[in-house]
């Protein structure tokens, strides 16, 4: 179980400060599907960033299964991001140099054990997001939905048990984005791996058990 | 361990797959380096050993004693020489009378040392006689005969360091007056002319010591004003200077480098000039690098920061440019030493530097070259360190997320 309790984040522009997270507190069932949701701006990556270890929040704490992660080190916090936490991002964030089995299994060879080992599970993972004949191809052969499923794929080679996703959809078209929806929910079900995900839109209400709706950092009941 | 093979397939892959032209120039720039590091060097350690080299065959041999006191001159030259070749490690040694003489050639006068020798032991000790390129070299019994430096005789050979002071025309087979500082006057046929290619070598004149017998009283015949000794290889040199001291008081002594002069100053100045091309070969190698690798840390500022995202740790990602800077290096360092050593070298040796010592080769020292090696890898590491290290220091949200 995840939760946050005073969860405030400050960017400083110089002078300026923008409050995109404001003392904000809630919980987070294990194995369920939360969807985040917000206009633009209302703080949902920034939310995301601060739960997935991406980022240090300004004051608050954050717990994974009531333990206090917050002021973990940089080195135990990219730990944890290795093995419990898959981070899939709003924009295609694959690595240009290497191809999609390479992309996967990458993170697996930082894990340790046998590189063979991954590089296995890494086409198996390809095939179960519907990649598999594509698994050669660098990045820029891939369309923008194969893209964001090799980042599914790669946000899994660990086996996490929370999976992050910030607007996996956002640059996809309606097809794609439910492929890639539809592969979200299939690990949650097959293989009980929390999900939160951002959106902004309304439709996607309908992958959710649960619903966040964030305004100006904090959240609210209704999305207005 | 596992952060090292993600570091090495990561290096791996951008090696092969980023741009080659960038890898090309970059090995090529280590290359220059690396060439640079090891050229100068290797050539003024050949200039060195060409100097010593030359001092020892043509001047000073290994070791010289000399009197002390008042007069220069030894008496009972003979009995010590004898005395000399007996002592263990010892070669070959030889007596010489320096005679100061002005030599005349038509208008032309040369005022410098004239030697008197024993060709036999001479030729043991030294190796003027292998040098000789006109005529023919001293023999025992040659009176009225003898043998000129280039440097002295000029021999028409204009680009001469010194033609312009020397008798200019004198060859083979010519008649020169000499004037001897204590007045007797001598005509003498130049029976050959040695070039050691040493200008101060060159700058010699020898007669026989049976030449010298005519013109002193006989109480003067076993005289020296110095005996040169030339040891064999690895002996212990202050032992033998030892044993020589012990026979007879009023002796001292001279090693080679003591008879370097001049040139020890020389020799130190080039060590000099090494340390600063050297230094300066190495920034270029710094520079180099630190660029390669900052420019390619600016490009994948946003990779990097998603490489840290995913889990991968910074030392992975530091190493992984540490390590394809070892590449560099390491590609640079093997190029060029095959260049050197196949080209270079071979080259050089066809087409010498010419100094006023002789012609100088490339003196190769392996220690020294894997040496600047490692040198050169340790340049690159920090290299890239340094820029990859403050790379990974900065937030991953700014590295991501801003532009
Ligand atoms: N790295 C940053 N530095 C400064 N300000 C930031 C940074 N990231 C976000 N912000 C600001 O924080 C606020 C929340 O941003 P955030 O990215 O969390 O919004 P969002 O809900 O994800 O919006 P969108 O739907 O457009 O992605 C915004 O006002 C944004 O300008
Ligand atoms: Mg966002």
């Amino acid at each position: 179980m995840i939760s946050v309790s005073n969860l405030t984040k400050v960017y400083k522009l110089g002078s300026v400060e923008v409050r995109a997270l404001v003392d904000l507190s809630l919980a987070l069932e294990a194995g369920g599907v939360t969807c985040v949701m917000g206009k633009s701006g209302s703080g949902k990556s920034t939310l995301l960033r601060q739960l997935g270890l991406i980022d240090r929040p300004t004051s608050g704490q954050i717990f994974f299964d009531g333990e206090d992660v917050t002021r973990l080190s940089d080195g135990a916090r990219a730990r944890m991001r290795l093995t419990y936490l898959g981070y899939i991002f709003q924009e295609f964030a694959l690595l240009g140099e290497l191809t999609a089995h390479e992309n996967v299994y990458l993170p697996g060879m930082m894990l340790g054990g046998k590189t063979h080992d991954h590089r296995k599970r890494a086409v198996e993972l390809l095939a179960m997001v519907g990649l598999g004949e594509r698994i050669h191809h660098k990045p820029k052969e891939l369309s923008g939905g194969e893209q964001q499923r090799v980042a599914i794929a790669r946000a899994l080679i660990n086996n996490p048990r929370v999976l992050f996703a910030d607007e996996p959809c956002a640059n996809l078209d309606t097809i794609s984005s439910e492929v890639v929806m539809q592969t979200l929910l299939k690990l949650n079900k097959e293989l009980g791996i929390t999900i939160v995900f951002v959106s902004h839109d309304p439709d996607d209400k309908k992958y959710a058990g649960r619903l966040i709706y964030l305004k100006d950092g904090k959240q609210v009941e209704e999305y207005l | 361990m596992n952060s090292l093979k993600v570091a090495a397939f990561l290096a791996f892959k951008s090696l092969t797959r980023g741009d080659w032209r960038v890898l090309l120039l970059t090995i090529s720039m280590l290359i220059l380096v690396y060439l640079n590091l090891v050229f100068t060097p290797a050539l003024l350690a050949g200039a060195v050993q060409n100097i010593n080299n030359k001092t020892r065959t043509t001047m000073s041999a290994d070791l010289l004693f000399q009197a002390t006191g008042e007069s220069p001159v030894l008496f009972q030259a003979q009995e010590l020489v004898d005395a000399i070749e007996n002592v263990d490690g010892v070669a070959a040694v030889c007596a010489r009378n320096n005679l100061g003489a002005e030599i005349h050639y038509e208008s032309e006068t040369f005022a410098t040392g004239v030697y008197a020798i024993d060709p036999e032991k001479d030729d043991q000790v030294f190796q003027i006689h292998e040098a000789v390129i006109e005529g023919e070299p001293l023999e025992p019994g040659d009176v009225g005969q003898i043998l000129l430096g280039a440097q002295v005789a000029g021999a028409e050979r204009e680009d001469l360091e010194l033609y312009a002071s020397s008798l200019k025309t004198v060859h083979a087979g010519s008649t020169v007056v000499i004037d001897y500082v204590n007045g007797v006057e001598r005509e003498y046929t130049v029976k050959g002319i040695f070039f050691t290619e040493f200008v101060q070598s060159d700058i010699r004149a020898y007669i026989t010591e049976d030449d010298l017998h005519t013109m002193v009283p006989p109480q003067l015949h076993d005289t020296a004003t110095s005996i040169y000794v030339k040891l064999e290889k690895g002996v212990d040199r202050s032992q033998v200077v030892n044993e020589v001291l012990a026979m007879r008081s009023g002796l001292k002594y001279q090693t080679w480098e003591d008879a370097l002069g001049v040139l020890k100053s020389m020799t130190k100045s080039f060590d000099q000039i090494i340390v600063i091309l050297r230094v300066t070969a190495l920034i270029v190698a710094a520079i180099t690098i630190f660029i390669v690798t900052y420019v390619d840390l600016v490009n994948k500022r946003r990779q990097i920061g998603i490489e840290r995202a995913i889990g991968i740790t910074s030392s992975s990602i530091v190493a992984s440019y540490i390590l394809r800077a070892i590449i560099y290096a390491a590609f640079g360092i093997l190029a060029a030493a095959l260049i050197f050593r196949y080209i270079v070298v071979p080259i050089e040796a066809q087409h010498p530097f010419h100094f006023p010592f002789g012609d100088v080769m490339l003196a190769v020292d392996v220690p020294e070259l894997v040496s600047s090696a490692f040198i050169l890898c340790g340049v690159a590491i920090a290299s890239a360190f340094v820029p990859a290290y403050q790379t990974i220091r900065t937030k991953i949200i700014d590295a991501i997320w801003s532009s």
